[in-house]
Parts: structure tokens; C-alpha cells; sequence
């Protein structure tokens, strides 16, 4: 194999260590040489691999730094971000976004609490002896693992991370106000069926379009209390048609003897005193024949 | 720290558990329904996006979804049963099970929690190597060294930290993002009214309906949830002390049966992984081993002398 190329005149560049390595005659190994390697497996200083031996994470950077040392090129030299660079972008960024104070305290806080946690979980004693006999590999893919789940928690991804996203649950107040839908389907004959949690259908994606279909309820009560955009109104009562159709005809699908002909969606309020009574105000909030397509 | 007695035969058993769910899951859940609804209406949700449109054309048919449904079936039991070579059935296989759990997530845009710690565990057994534990195979005797022993109980560590994290986050954000209304005894009442009245999923509304009405229990239920939220936070805690740990299994145990009950929000799925990713050693192994008489070879195996020590990083 050709010897790396280098450049005297010119600026250090990144040697890759194995291909010095390769590019080294093999010497022999001097008997000190076995006595070491054997000595150190006995103690677990090194590991056994598929291919040879391993060095633990902080020995081998010292064998590295030396084999660079040995094969007389010059040590690359790193580029570093100052750490402390990022913070004073995030403090910028904070100040000059609206809004931007709120969400980097909020930041600061997690981000601080996440801190407190990982130092009193990886400081102490247990979790370092544990640490030391894993695999380079293994604890980089931890550090990979974990630190990408803060990251995404952090920025408040959602769906766009999957299958990684933001963890907030009972987080925030809900209104005063309690609404609940209620989707009741009929049939031809006029018998009321359990439209949506019938055993059949007690799936996710079907989890998931009841979600749908309450969350494009509420957007339509909200879309008619604003006059302004009637079009953003006719695009809501017709996303919400759309999936109603669909959901009844998968519930046909899976359910050929009830066959479901109409669906109503029931809205009920309840305010605090009506919650515990259970008496909430309850109306015919949509009504939509299906199937006739 | 937790698993420092767990055996390469003691992961295999976890492995096991993990596909096994999966499997029951993926065949309750079976997605070609989803071809009623339209290809417009699929938005790819994160990673799914780097697959092309032409793929999602073919896939989001009746016969694109069933054959997903199916090879993802017959992956999750060869999985569940230790096949080899492994990685390059478990691999793919995680693959088509994060992409069966994209399908319904990008058709309604909304971010389901339930299954992603386990999905998270599951990603971790694939990615490490697959050791001495078969259901119905006898077990390997060869190699279970203690070097295969080292491996698994980083990867149980692993698993079991994916697992927790998420709860630790979760009281991350109700500390560091709320103010102080969400301690205010009307939050509770409040989500349980929101998830009792109306469709009921599990059909257990009428229990959070009663609830609602007792002014004790609401007490209760409002005093419990900062302990809830602490312990939550220490989650990764569960990792070093086997005491907090035994009381954060019983408290979270408790916490989603709760949920199921009064909001009709039920994480089985994190309720499965809870005793075996959280259990010290291997005592579901045992118990396992109990029921189907293998007491004896468990405890032969425990012992292990013979050490491989390439089987490591195999």
C-alpha cells in the first residue's frame, strides 16, 4: 500500500491512524511484549474482541497519541467550538425572539434538572465501576441514545423526530370547561351501535382518528365562533366529513353485521360542579350520513 | 446497580418477553385496514420521511399493508425465538416495526405515546448480540460465558434506561415548562372528566365518573400527584438503588393502572416491561423456569465456569 500523502510545506493534514498503521512494517512482539498483553488480560485492562485485543477507552487514546508520536507525523491538530459559545447563542437567541425569555428559562430550568441527574446518576461509584469494563462502542451508542431523546425533549419535537419525540403529559392546565365527544352510529334499521371501541376496532390507527376526529370538532367549534375566514370553516366541516366516512367504513369493514348508515357526534360541556354531578350540557354537534358514496 | 447479577440466559428470556409483545401487538394491530384512507392523507412523520413517495404508493395499499403486517409478524417471532444469524433478522425487522408504527401516526399527524419505550427497548435488543436463551430450543451451554454475561448486562442496562428516561422527561417538562396552576387540586378532576365522559375507550368511564364524585379520593389523587412527579424525575435513580427501585416499580405500576382506570389511557405495554426490565437478576427467568421445570438447568447455568471471551462482541 502507498504511504499516506503529506505535504511539507503545507498545513498538518489528518493522517487516518489505521492507515498509518497499515502502512507500518509488522514487528515482532519482544516477550515483555506477551508478558504485558497476558498480564493485562488477567486483570482486564484489555478485552478480548473478534479480532485481537482491546484497550480500554483511556489507555488506548495514550497508545494512539503515541503510535502518531512514532510514525513522526504531525498530531492534527483539533478544531474546538468553545463550549461556552453555544450558551451565549442560546442567551442571544433568547432575547431577541419573541417570547424568547420564556422559553429559555423554561430550557434552562430542564435543561439544569437534566444536568442534576445526570451527574448524581454517572458520579457515582457503582455506575463508574460499571461503566469502565463496557465497550467503547457500547457506551458511545449509549451517549448517542440518551443524548438525542434530551435533545428532542429539549426542542419540543414532536412528530418530526419519530420515533423519537417530546414526553409531556399533565403538563399543562385544561380549560375550566370539560368537553367530550360521544360518536354514535346507527344502522339502516335505526339501531344505535358502539361505533368507535367496539372489540374489532380497538386499534391504534383507530385510536387515532377518534383523536382526529375531536381534535377537527374543536377546531370547527372555534372555526365558527370566527366569522372572518369562512373558508378556513369549509375546509374543517370537510376534513371532518372526510374522516367520518373513512372511520365508517372501516367500522363496516369489521363489522358486517352493523352496518353503520349515519353518524352523530354527540358534544357535552361539563363545568366544575357539573363534573361531579355528571350532568353535563350535551347537544347534537354533527350529524353526517355515510356510505352513500 | 441493577443487573449486575443478570445472566446472558437472563437477557435472552427479556429478549424473548420484548418480541413476544410485539407480536401480540402487531396481530391486534394489523394496519391493512388503513388502506381506506387516502394517500393524500398520509404525511411520513420524522425518520419515514427519508423513504421515497413512490414507496409509500405501493405500501398504503390493501395488499402493500397486509404483506407488512405479515412479514413483520413472521420477524417478531423469529425474533421472539432467538433465530440466527440474529442482526439480520432483528434489524430489519425493528425497521418494518418502526415503520408499521409510522403508518397510523403520519395518517392522523398525532404523536401516540404508549408504545415508543418499548419500541425504544426493543431497538436496543436488536442492536445487541443475541445470547443463550430459546423458548423452546434447549438452552446453549457452550456459549453463556461470562463474557457473553458482560454484554448482556450492558445491553439490559441499556434497554432498561431507554425504558425509564422517558418518565424522568415527562416530570422534566411538568417542572421546567408549567407554572404553578398544574398543582392546583382542580388538574386531576379536570383530565379525568376530559377522558370519562364521552367514548370510552377500555369502557371504563363509570369509574372515573365515580371518582369524580368523591371529594376524598380527588384529594387523594391531588396530594399523589407531586410524589408521582418526583419519583418520575428520579427515574434514572432506578438504575443504582434496588429499594427505590422496588417502590418506583409499585408506585409507576400503580400510576398507569391508575390511568387505565380513571382516564381510559392504558400503557400495557411499559406495564409488561416494568417487571422484566426492572426486576433484579433474573428472576422472571426463574419464575419462567418454575413453571416449565427448568429450575435445575437455571441454576447449573448460573454458575458458569467456562469463559469465551470472543463471544463478547460477536
Amino acid at each position: 500500500m502507498a504511504a499516506p500523502p503529506t505535504d511539507a510545506t503545507g498545513p498538518p493534514r489528518l493522517v487516518s491512524i489505521r492507515r498509518q498503521l497499515a502502512t507500518r512494517p509488522a514487528r515482532p512482539i519482544s516477550d515483555d511484549g506477551l508478558d504485558w498483553a497476558f498480564g493485562n488480560l488477567k486483570t482486564g485492562r484489555l478485552r478480548p474482541t473478534g479480532k485481537g485485543v482491546s484497550l480500554p477507552m483511556n489507555t488506548r487514546r495514550d497508545v494512539d497519541a503515541e503510535t502518531v508520536d512514532a510514525a513522526g507525523e504531525p498530531t492534527p491538530e483539533r478544531r474546538r467550538i468553545p463550549s461556552w459559545s453555544f450558551a451565549v447563542t442560546a442567551v442571544v437567541l433568547g432575547f431577541i425572539w419573541p417570547g424568547g425569555r420564556r422559553v429559555l428559562a423554561d430550557m434552562t430550568i430542564e435543561l439544569v434538572m437534566i444536568g442534576l441527574l445526570y451527574v448524581a446518576v454517572t458520579r457515582t461509584p457503582a455506575f463508574k465501576d460499571w461503566l469502565a469494563v463496557m465497550p467503547r462502542s457500547a457506551r458511545r451508542c449509549g451517549k448517542v441514545v440518551i443524548g438525542a431523546m434530551v435533545f428532542v425533549q429539549l426542542f419540543s419535537i414532536s412528530t418530526a423526530a419519530f420515533p423519537l419525540t417530546q414526553w409531556a403529559m399533565y403538563s399543562q392546565k385544561p380549560a375550566d370547561l370539560v368537553v367530550s365527544y360521544d360518536l354514535v352510529g346507527y344502522t339502516a334499521s335505526g339501531d344505535e351501535v358502539d361505533f368507535v371501541p367496539s372489540l374489532t376496532n380497538r386499534t391504534m390507527s383507530t385510536e387515532l382518528a377518534t383523536f382526529t376526529v375531536r381534535t377537527l370538532a374543536e377546531q370547527l367549534v372555534l372555526a365558527r365562533l370566527d366569522p372572518s375566514e369562512p373558508e378556513h370553516l369549509d375546509e374543517t366541516e370537510e376534513e371532518l366529513e372526510q374522516v367520518i366516512e373513512l372511520l365508517a367504513e372501516l367500522h363496516s369493514k369489521r363489522s358486517p353485521d352493523s352496518v353503520v348508515v349515519e353518524v352523530v357526534i354527540l358534544r357535552s360541556t361539563f363545568d366544575s360542579e357539573q363534573r361531579r354531578t355528571g350532568d353535563g350540557v350535551t347537544e347534537t354537534f354533527w350529524r353526517q350520513q355515510v356510505g352513500l358514496s | 446497580m441493577i443487573h449486575d447479577t443478570t445472566t446472558s440466559r437472563g437477557a435472552g428470556f427479556v429478549r424473548s418477553w420484548i418480541f413476544s409483545i410485539w407480536v401480540l401487538y402487531v396481530a391486534g394491530n394489523m394496519t391493512h385496514a388503513m388502506a381506506v384512507f387516502p394517500r393524500s392523507q398520509f404525511q411520513p412523520v420524522g425518520l419515514l420521511r427519508i423513504l421515497p413517495d413512490s414507496f409509500y404508493d405501493v405500501l398504503l395499499t390493501s395488499a402493500g399493508l397486509r404483506t407488512l403486517d405479515l412479514v413483520l409478524i413472521a420477524g417478531l417471532a423469529a425474533c421472539a425465538l432467538g433465530v440466527r444469524p440474529w442482526r439480520l433478522v432483528a434489524i430489519p425487522t425493528v425497521l418494518l416495526l418502526t415503520l408499521q408504527q409510522g403508518i397510523p401516526r403520519g395518517l392522523f399527524d398525532y404523536m401516540n405515546h404508549n408504545e415508543l419505550s418499548a419500541l425504544y427497548a426493543t431497538y436496543v435488543f436488536a442492536m445487541f448480540p443475541a445470547t443463550g436463551f430459546s423458548v423452546f430450543g434447549s438452552a446453549r451451554t457452550k456459549a453463556e460465558s461470562s463474557a457473553d454475561d458482560v454484554t448482556s448486562r450492558f445491553l439490559m442496562v441499556l434497554a432498561t434506561s431507554v425504558f425509564v428516561v422517558p418518565y424522568s422527561l415527562i416530570a422534566l417538562r411538568r417542572l421546567g415548562w408549567s407554572d404553578w396552576s398544574i398543582w392546583s387540586s382542580d388538574l386531576l378532576p379536570s383530565y379525568i372528566a376530559q377522558y370519562s365522559f364521552g367514548d370510552s375507550w377500555y369502557g371504563v368511564g363509570a369509574v372515573g365518573q365515580t371518582v369524580l364524585g368523591s371529594p376524598w379520593i380527588l384529594r387523594a389523587l391531588t396530594i399523589s400527584f407531586p410524589i408521582v412527579t418526583v419519583l418520575e424525575l428520579l427515574a434514572p435513580l432506578c438504575l443504582l438503588h434496588r429499594r427505590f427501585r422496588y417502590v418506583w416499580v409499585v408506585v409507576v405500576a400503580g400510576f398507569h393502572i391508575s390511568t387505565l382506570l380513571l382516564m381510559d389511557i392504558f400503557f400495557w405495554q411499559s406495564l409488561m416491561l416494568l417487571p422484566v426490565l426492572l426486576l433484579d437478576g433474573d428472576v422472571m427467568l426463574r419464575w419462567f423456569d418454575k413453571l416449565t421445570n427448568r429450575r435445575d438447568k437455571h441454576d447449573s447455568l448460573h454458575g458458569h465456569a467456562s469463559v469465551e471471551p470472543n463471544a463478547a462482541l460477536r
